[in-house]
């Protein structure tokens, strides 16, 4: 855990589920009964006009994009730059994307994986850890 | 039913572009909105249209107070950052082509060039809003944000590394033409670009905006009341704003291709609403807060293929000799960044043929707004 990140509000509209399962250590998204499209972020239903209800995902997704942030930053993430952050595509559908930070063993800081080890397309896979004492959050082992 | 030939941008205002100027933002709009007026030969009272940015800090009631304009019968503010320069113009059109206003002006003030005043800076404990699905790994900055667009762009197209590099020179060029540009006199070289100091890679300093004090304002009427002591009337021939499902503002990753984003529909509703296109474009003003985004912009207006954007930068397409000269005093990266505003007033400047690096028979100009942002276009022309 790093001190003093903004973290998100767990209060927003339709993110129930999606808390939930973090703090139970599980990856759920919202999905549709009607057409079986994947959604992120919450909204109320489905493009389609169809129901949606949270279900856990495999975990698995490929590095979609990644940066590399570099000083100036919001004091709280200062000590870490030069730090990566990726973008993860999961494997249940194109375009279900989840910005995370990259590591290598679980409990990693977020700058312990280093440019040269990324490859657009590179297998992740899901490692859930408390951002905070009561926010739990995916970030994404290279596999 | 259209608004193209009906409402003319009949006067333009600026002032100084600088970091650290001592006016305040309010007074820094009192500065632009009467020298537009002056452009125009309108008296300030005669203003009965305001429009405005949802982000800007000064009411339109002060400067109601402050420069002696109205009654006022038609107020309103376009939102998203510098998604909504044409927009704002665009509000204060339709007012006037739907006889709500006759006299409307459009501005945008900023003190920005503290770094205190860093939108992102002033980051919340508790994020309420979508930010909360990024801001918490450390993808803080808007920079952050299009990098991450940026190198998918590259994984996909091709390295676009040489392509930012001319973009940023080039605007440097058109800058230094520009004795109002905060970059005037400040050359820089493809080695100065690469030698700039990395912000988000592949995104160095050299691709971010300036961060500016000044302010900018438009006045608009009825194309048949724009006076021509200061040129040929500048009129809207169209507009369009573009919002398309699934897009939030600049962590833009969550529909399956972030690349056909608000701009192609922007764009399709732009061309709809014309019987010019692409090709009659003598000169354009893409937002480029970030060097990626007119890249973006220049596929989805349908100047160039998907995917082919960079090899017309690196072939000169952007110059002033080239097939389109874009963003010619200098635009974000080198003249002032006031949220796009003054992408608008250079589009003006062509038209009228008064800019410092004045395209040869410039009759229709586009300008489009922030392409990672809700956001729109306007399509200008000249009148005869």
């Amino acid at each position: 855990m790093i001190d003093a990140i903004p973290l998100p509000s767990r209060e927003g509209a339709f993110e129930q589920g999606f808390w939930a399962a973090l703090d139970e250590g599980r990856l759920a998204h919202q999905h549709c009964n009607a057409c079986s499209r994947w959604h992120f972020p919450p909204r109320w239903r489905c493009s389609c006009g169809g129901a949606l209800a949270y279900r856990p995902v495999s975990g698995r997704a490929r590095l979609w994009s990644w940066t590399v942030v570099h000083a100036p930053v919001l004091p709280a993430f200062a000590p870490f730059t030069p730090y990566v952050v990726g973008i993860a595509e999961l494997d249940e559908a194109p375009g279900l994307r989840m910005v995370g930070s990259l590591i290598v063993d679980e409990g990693d800081p977020i700058d312990r994986v280093q440019p040269d080890q990324l490859t657009i397309g590179m297998p992740l896979i899901a490692s859930i850890s408390r951002i905070a004492a009561d926010v739990a959050w995916p970030s994404w082992k290279l596999a | 039913m259209s608004i193209s030939g009906k409402v003319a941008i009949a006067g333009i205002g600026q002032t100084r572009f600088g970091k650290g100027l001592e006016p305040s933002e309010r007074e820094l709009a009192c500065l632009a909105i009467d020298a537009a007026l002056r452009d125009a030969g309108i008296e300030p009272g005669a203003v009965d249209g305001l429009s405005c940015y949802t982000m800007e800090a000064t009411a339109d009631f002060d400067l109601v107070r402050d420069l002696g304009l109205g009654p006022i019968t038609f107020f309103g503010q376009v939102g998203h950052g510098g998604g909504a320069g044409p927009g704002t113009v665009g509000l204060a059109a339709m007012a006037i082509a739907t006889g709500q206003a006759t006299t409307a002006v459009a501005w945008r003030a900023r003190k920005r060039s503290g770094a205190a005043s860093r939108v992102w800076a002033q980051s919340g404990a508790v994020l309420e809003d979508h930010w909360k699905w990024s801001r918490p790994s450390g993808l803080l900055r808007p920079v952050d944000e299009v990098a991450m667009l940026a190198r998918r762009y590259s994984h996909e197209y091709g390295n676009i590394a040489p392509a930012l590099a001319q973009f940023a020179v080039t605007l440097r060029e058109y800058a230094c033409a520009n004795p109002a540009a905060t970059m005037f006199g400040k050359p820089i070289s493809t080695a100065d670009y690469y030698a700039s100091r990395m912000i988000a890679d592949p995104l160095r300093l050299y691709d971010n905006c300036l961060e500016t004090d000044g302010a900018v304002a438009v006045v608009l009427v009825a194309a048949d009341r724009a006076s021509r002591s200061n040129g040929p009337p500048v009129l809207i021939e169209a507009l369009a704003q573009g919002m398309i499902p699934g897009h939030q503002p600049m962590a833009d990753f969550h529909r399956e291709d972030p690349f056909t984003g608000n701009s192609s529909v922007a764009a399709r509703k732009l061309w709809s609403q014309t019987a010019l296109g692409p090709d009659d474009v003598d000169v354009a003003q893409f937002y480029d807060a970030f060097s990626p985004l007119p890249l973006f912009s220049l596929e989805t207006y349908g100047f160039v293929e998907r995917g082919s954007a960079a090899r017309f930068i690196c072939e000169g397409g952007i110059g002033p000799d080239g097939a389109l000269p874009c963003n010619t005093a200098g635009g974000s990266l080198s003249e002032a960044y006031l949220h796009g505003m003054n992408l608008i007033t250079e589009a003006v400047r062509q038209l009228r043929g008064t800019a410092t690096t004045q395209i040869a028979e410039a009759r229709v100009a586009l300008v489009t707004g922030c392409d990672v942002t809700p956001n729109g276009a306007l399509l200008l022309r000249r009148g005869e």
